[in-house]
């Protein structure tokens, strides 16, 4: 059962009790015999069950001023019709009480009067006066019946004359008694009654004291009113006759109903506040029922006509928190609220519905952005965009990755503050200022950037985007890589070439000259003689010496044959350097050994051509500088697939032009007058062909730095590795190059 | 709830907790009435009760009685074993309502036995209520309904029965003192 069905059903078993109560009470005051003795318990019902009523008001009341104060929807409609209906109910209230107590009062007042006062009395009096006029003249009748008894006699004459006198006299009794109060004879209208009635001691007492007595009493077996006269002897006999005569019926019933209706009159005009105060009181309790039940009825009405508004304030203000799956309960009244609650579930169901829809095309639209984003972030191409206002919307791991630039900050702003980050990505900007304005074309280039890391190659395409977004896609990917591996395959089959079509002809031609010098140098004169000499000479040597250089294009040509053995890598180092402490020379040549106790898979004839190669470049780099000091150094690096052997080797002489530094290990890049240029092209082959790394790097305190790394196979127990120290970005940048050269 | 709130709670409480007390206290310091020389005695084979009621009515009372308003006092009478269980019944429980009213005819003050219809007239006022008062040869139980091995409990108790009053004058009897008329409880044991 809902909530208001109870509060009816409650106060309906409160209400009707009540109101009958009330009608019960007005029916005793109206003097209902039943009813009156019910006066007293109808009261205290009534006072109990006003008292419950108000106690329902009160809390209603506090409720509703609670919720008043705490602004709950629907509590000022509620306060408002409240008001509404104590003001209606209020005035008649208090008119009708009003008017009732003041009716009340007056007519009550007039019932009594000063002339029915004295009128009553008067009647009374009238009544009185009547009643002992007959009193009166039986006491009189009796007081002359005395004389006529003899004074001395025996009883039986008494008796014969107390006969005679009651039969002349009319009573109905007549006993004469002696001054004690015995009876001495009776005679009785009835013969059977033997037993005289004998006067009170009362009576007796006052004839003592009088001489004589007269009142009413009732008589007989039908208790007939009669008149007791009761005449003391005034003489020494001192006999007492007591008469007992019929009263005059008449007079007695209309004494009596004079003495009522006094009494009644008496009683009333006693009671007359008394009686107004039980009207007031009764009025009063009906008047309040009245206003209390309005009161409630009020409280009642008005939360069933406030509570569908509550509903919809509570639905509309949960609708508007984004809970669409609000549904109201409708009323079973078809009116107009319910329509209003049906349009407003009928509107929260289509919210929801289209809630439903933009939530599964949301998630839709999501699951195709990670779809997009995964690919585009597993790609190896950088992909960016642009908006039509030049500004970075988006970029992909891969951008980030190639351009070497944390892009997250750059995003939302524009393209060409990118720029500002590296004189590298200023290239880069400027480069693609022009295609990302050209709205239309597609364009497509390979640029390339340098900077302080060695120079970059991309291959950039520019997209417009469909014209909804605007702007332009960036496509660009990183051909550093390619395009230095496709250079040292031309510089392969270039070497190839010299050493198949230059090699060849120089033979015969040394063979030649020496053949000339053999045959014509004995035949001819001196001075023609020595000219030959020096000629066929100057030819041999030079034919050695392109023999040389063409054997060692061929050896950066030719694919390696390696033999690898696994060495302590120590070990290895000290025999080599060993050669170069025992030469005397004017430069410091010192081996710092880390003990590293590392041992590497390696082709020790090729690692010790490295050592050399490398040693011999510093050496020449220190060779005319005062002070010179070549340092050797090995360590063991950790690493987090595998330790790594480290070789260093430093020199205090000029380091290396920074222009060049990452192209140094590229054939015919040299600083020196002499040699073919080739020497660390091939030192960083051999490197890479055993799984190392090398990079070159100028020294803060100045002089040059070669650092190489190769994969340790085992380490001797002694042996501690130092973890990685963190390269240079001179020193990244060419690691990474040398990476990306063995891969490529 | 603030203090004040609650001092103003206890307050109200407070005052009508005393108002209660006062209104209980001042109902109960009206008994009025005595009894005095209540006793049983065994005549017949019955025992009957004598009494002296000491009817001591306030002004209020007379003065409604001397304007016509009749006056019912109520002889509640209980006999009850020494001991008894609180579900046992009384052996008597008997109520003996006399009533007291003024005639203006004649000026005198008729005493009824309601029960009976007996009355008697008395000239003046305290003869009539000392006539009230008087309770001889009450009956109160056949000596052979109680257990001779028993001892029981008699208790007397006179009251102004203000049901018998005029129905105006009854809610105002209720809540005064002055008609709040009443003997405490007149108890004595009886050994058969």
């Amino acid at each position: 059962m809902n909530r208001p069905r109870t509060a009816l059903l409650v106060a309906l078993l409160l209400l009707v009790p009540l109101l009958v109560t009330l009608d019960l009470m007005s029916s005793a005051v109206q003097n209902s015999t039943t009813l009156s003795r019910l006066f007293i318990p109808l009261l205290l019902f009534s006072v109990v069950g006003l008292g419950v009523l108000l106690v329902l008001i009160v809390a209603n009341l506090v409720q509703l001023v609670k919720q008043y104060r705490r602004r709950e929807p629907g509590a000022r409609l509620t306060a408002r019709l409240v008001v509404i209906f104590a003001a209606l109910a209020l005035p008649p209230v208090l008119v009708v009480h009003h008017y009732s107590t003041d009716f009340l009062r007056h007519g009550i007042e007039s019932w009594f009067d000063v002339q029915i006062d004295e009128a009553m009395e008067q009647v009374l009096e009238l009544s009185r006066s009547s009643l002992n006029l007959q009193l009166r003249d039986q006491l009189r009748a009796t007081e002359r019946l005395l004389p006529s008894l003899p004074d001395a006699a025996d009883v039986p004459t008494l008796a014969v004359r107390v006969a005679e006198l009651r039969r002349q006299s009319g009573a109905t009794e007549l006993t004469l008694l002696n001054p004690d109060g015995i009876v001495i004879v009776s005679s009785n209208v009835n013969p059977v009654a033997v037993i005289p009635d004998v006067p009170p001691d009362a009576v007796l007492q006052q004839v003592k004291e009088s001489g004589s007595y007269v009142g009413t009493m009732a008589y007989g077996e039908d208790r007939a009113p009669h008149v007791r006269a009761v005449a003391g002897d005034r003489i020494a006999r001192r006999f007492i006759l007591q008469g007992l005569f019929p009263a005059s019926t008449h007079l007695q019933e209309l004494g009596e109903r004079v003495q009522d209706a006094y009494v009644r009159y008496r009683e009333l005009a006693y009671l007359r506040e008394s009686l107004m105060f039980s009207f007031s009181l009764t009025l009063l309790l009906v008047l309040l029922f009245s206003f209390f039940a309005a009161l409630w009825t009020a409280f009642y009405s008005a939360r069933r006509l406030v509570a569908p508004i509550r509903d919809i304030a509570e639905g509309t203000r949960l609708v508007a928190e984004g809970d669409f799956d609000t549904q109201l309960p409708e009323p079973r009244i078809q009116d107009e609220m319910a329509s209003l609650v049906g349009s407003f579930n009928a509107m929260t169901r289509r919210l929801a519905q289209a809630r439903a829809a933009t939530e599964a095309s949301r998630h839709e639209l999501e699951a195709q952005r990670e779809y997009l984003e995964t690919v585009l972030g597993r790609l190896s191409s950088g992909v960016m965009t642009v908006d039509d206002q030049q500004r970075l919307r988006t970029a992909n791991p891969a951008a980030r990755q190639i351009l070497r630039v944390d892009l997250d900050g750059y995003l939302g702003g524009p393209f060409a503050a990118l720029g500002q980050a590296s004189p590298q990505l200023g290239q880069f900007v400027e480069t693609l200022a022009e295609p990302l304005r050209d709205t239309k074309a597609e364009w497509r280039e390979e640029i390339t950037l340098y900077g302080g890391e060695g120079r970059q190659a991309l291959l950039c395409r520019v997209s417009p985007l469909p014209a909804v977004d605007g702007g332009h896609v960036l496509v660009f990917d990183d051909v550093t890589t390619l395009v230095k591996a496709q250079r040292d395959a031309a510089w392969g089959e270039v070497a190839r070439r010299l050493a198949h079509e230059i090699k060849n002809p120089l033979t015969p031609i040394q063979l030649s000259a020496e053949r000339l010098r053999r045959k014509f140098l004995k035949t001819m004169p001196g001075e023609d003689a020595g000219i030959l000499d020096r000629a066929t000479h100057t030819i041999v040597q030079q034919v050695e010496a392109m023999k040389e250089m063409v054997n060692a294009f061929s050896d950066y040509a030719k694919p390696s044959q390696l033999h690898r053995s696994p060495l302590n890598l120590d070990q290895l180092v000290a025999d080599v350097m060993e050669l170069y402490r025992a030469a005397p020379s004017a430069v410091s040549v010192n081996v710092a050994l880390g003990d590293t106790g590392a041992r590497v898979e390696v082709d020790p004839i090729r690692l010790r051509q490295v050592l050399h190669n490398l040693v011999k470049n510093a050496l020449e780099a220190v060779a005319d500088r005062p002070g010179g000091e070549v340092l050797v150094r090995t360590a063991l690096i950790a690493n987090d697939e595998r330790p790594l052997a480290e070789i260093q080797v430093l020199d205090n002489g000029g380091g290396f032009d920074e222009a060049n530094l990452g192209q140094i290990f590229e054939p015919y890049v040299t600083t020196k007058t002499r040699g073919t240029g080739l020497g660390l092209a091939i030192v960083k082959k051999i490197v890479e062909e055993h799984g190392g790394i090398i990079w070159a790097a100028n020294r803060p305190e100045g002089g040059g730095c070669m650092t190489l790394r190769l994969p340790v196979c085992s380490i001797a127990p002694a042996a501690q590795s130092q973890p990685a120290q963190q390269p240079t970005p001179e020193e990244r940048a060419t690691h990474d190059r040398a990476v990306r050269t063995g891969s490529g | 709830m603030s203090a004040a709130t609650g001092l103003r709670r206890g307050g109200w409480a407070g005052w009508l907790a005393t108002l209660a007390i006062a209104w209980w206290g001042a109902l109960a310091l009206a008994a009025e009435f005595t009894i005095s020389k209540a006793a049983a005695r065994l005549h017949d084979g019955t025992y009957v009760v004598d009494a002296t009621i000491g009817y001591q009515f306030s002004p209020a009372v007379l003065e409604a009685l001397e304007n016509g308003v009749p006056l019912t006092v109520e002889l509640h009478l209980q006999v009850r074993r020494e001991g008894a269980w609180v579900w046992e019944p009384d052996v008597v429980d008997s109520r003996l309502r006399s009533q007291i009213r003024f005639s203006p005819l004649l000026g005198t003050y008729q005493v009824t036995n309601v029960e009976t219809g007996q009355h008697r007239s008395y000239a003046s006022r305290d003869r009539a209520i000392s006539a009230l008062g008087e309770v001889k040869d009450l009956t109160v139980v056949r000596a052979d309904a109680l257990d001779p091995d028993e001892t029981y409990r008699v208790e007397m108790r006179a009251t102004l029965d203000i049901e018998s009053l005029p129905l105006p004058l009854r809610p105002k009897a209720y809540l005064s003192p002055d008609w709040n008329l009443s003997s405490d409880w007149n108890r004595w044991r009886l050994r058969p």
